[in-house]
Order: structure tokens, then sequence, then C-alpha cells
């Protein structure tokens, strides 16, 4: 009876280019965390006058 | 994006982001009435090192020898929305037009890689619900500690990492360290080529 090859794994290609199994490349394509809207944008700098009465 | 430290202390530590910072502009008094004017920074970070504020609340105790450590302020820069900053409208509401900074061309992308020494771009982590804002270096101001640390209490958004707040505080010392030279007086010299 003819022994089955294993199932080709380019990881164990020497000199092979492209190592990464698709879990790997799935893994560091992960999207980066959203940025927030501009609905968080801050409030601008503003000015407050306050004037009193100096008690003698 | 910035890094952020891991839990807090019961003081001003450098590197703190706090919300609704006020500076005084003036105190004037004519006929009897006295005028404040306050500046309100929605948000505000401490720029003051680490080493002066870790100091500071240990002389205020009793058992203190001496009190030759003693910080009087703390020194404080702005932080504005980036696309305020982009569209020269941060300080609109102050009556202030400022320049503009292209953002899609090279001055945005100067700025957002901190190649200018005027400002520090910060992304902050998605969970501080900040928009990409900017620190500007040349708006620096100063607060009284005990201010500071009473407004610390309800309004600490949150403090920088040890390395991004070094690296925020020493890009401030340079940009306070540079030198202003003289346009020159005499036309440069001729190279070889243009002989």
């Amino acid at each position: 009876v003819p022994k089955s090859e294993p199932p080709f794994d380019p990881r164990y290609l020497v000199g092979s280019q492209d190592t990464q199994t698709r879990e790997d490349k799935a893994a560091e394509e992960v999207p980066p965390a959203p940025r927030p809207p501009d609905s968080y944008a801050t409030a601008k700098p503003r000015r407050i006058v306050t004037r009193a009465q100096i008690v003698p | 994006v910035i890094d952020l430290a891991a839990g807090s202390v019961a003081r001003v530590v450098q590197g703190d982001i706090i919300r609704d910072v006020e500076y005084v502009e003036y105190v004037a008094e004519k006929d009897g009435i006295l005028e404040i004017s306050r500046i309100v920074f929605p948000l505000a970070i401490v720029l003051t090192q680490d080493c002066d504020l870790e100091w500071d609340p240990r002389l205020r105790s009793e058992e203190a020898k001496n009190q030759d450590k003693l910080l009087l302020s703390a020194l404080l820069a702005p932080i504005y929305t980036a696309a305020h900053v982009y569209a020269g409208e941060h300080l609109t509401d102050l009556g202030l037009r400022m320049a503009t900074i292209n953002e899609k061309r090279s001055p945005g992308e100067y700025l957002r890689n901190n190649e200018r020494p005027r400002y520090h771009y910060l992304d902050l982590p998605a969970g501080i619900q900040i928009a990409p804002s900017v620190i500007d270096f040349k708006h620096y101001f100063s607060a009284h500690i005990k201010y500071l640390v009473e407004l610390r209490k309800r309004n600490r958004v949150c403090t920088l990492s040890p390395l991004f707040r070094e690296d925020v505080t020493q890009r401030f010392s340079n940009f306070l360290a540079r030198v202003g030279l003289p346009e020159p007086s005499v036309a440069p010299r001729a190279t070889e080529s243009a002989k």
C-alpha cells in the first residue's frame, strides 16, 4: 500500500519567502482600533471675566 | 498611539492630562471694582519634572525639616483638537485667529510626525474619548500647585506613561532652548557654481 504524503505546509519549505500561514496573516491584519469620532473634539479655550465690588 | 500609565497616585504627576484648567490672565482694579480675567483650557498637560512634583507634597507636611524644594507652581501646556489646529480655529473663542496647517500635505504630516518643535501630536488610545490632539508648547502657562492638586481630584483624564511623558517634556525643553538668530546683515557668499 503506497504511503500518502503529508499535506504541503509552506512553513517547512527551506528558503521559502512565504512562510506565514493564513492564520498568521489574519492575525497581523487585525484592523487598528477605531479613531474617536469628531464628536469627541474638545471644546475650545474660553475667557471668563468676573467683576466684583471691593468692600472697604 | 500614545501609551498611558496604569493606575494613579494622589498627587500631581508629570504627564497628567487635566480638564478645564484655569489660567488667570490678569487682575485689575479701577474705582473700587475688581476685574479678573481667566482663560479656561478644556485640556492641558503637566510638563513639570516628576521628581519635583514628587517632593512637593512631602515638604508640605508638618514633619518636613524645611521647605527647600517646595514648588510655587507647575508648568502646563494646552491641548487643542488637531482638526481645530489645522483650520487655525482653536482660539476663535478668545478672538484670536491662528495660521492654518494643511492637513493633507507636508505641513500636516510634519505636525503628526512631531517634526515641528512647537507642537506635539497626541493620538490617545480609543478608550480615552478625545479626538487626535496637539500640545502647543508656545502657549505654556503655570498654575499654582495647590489649585492643581484639588482640580486633579475631579478633572484628571489620564496620565501618559513615563517614556511618552519624558518625550513630551524633552521636546518642550528643546523648544524653550531654541536660539533665535538674526538675519545675516551681509549678502551670502557666492557659491563656486555661481561664479
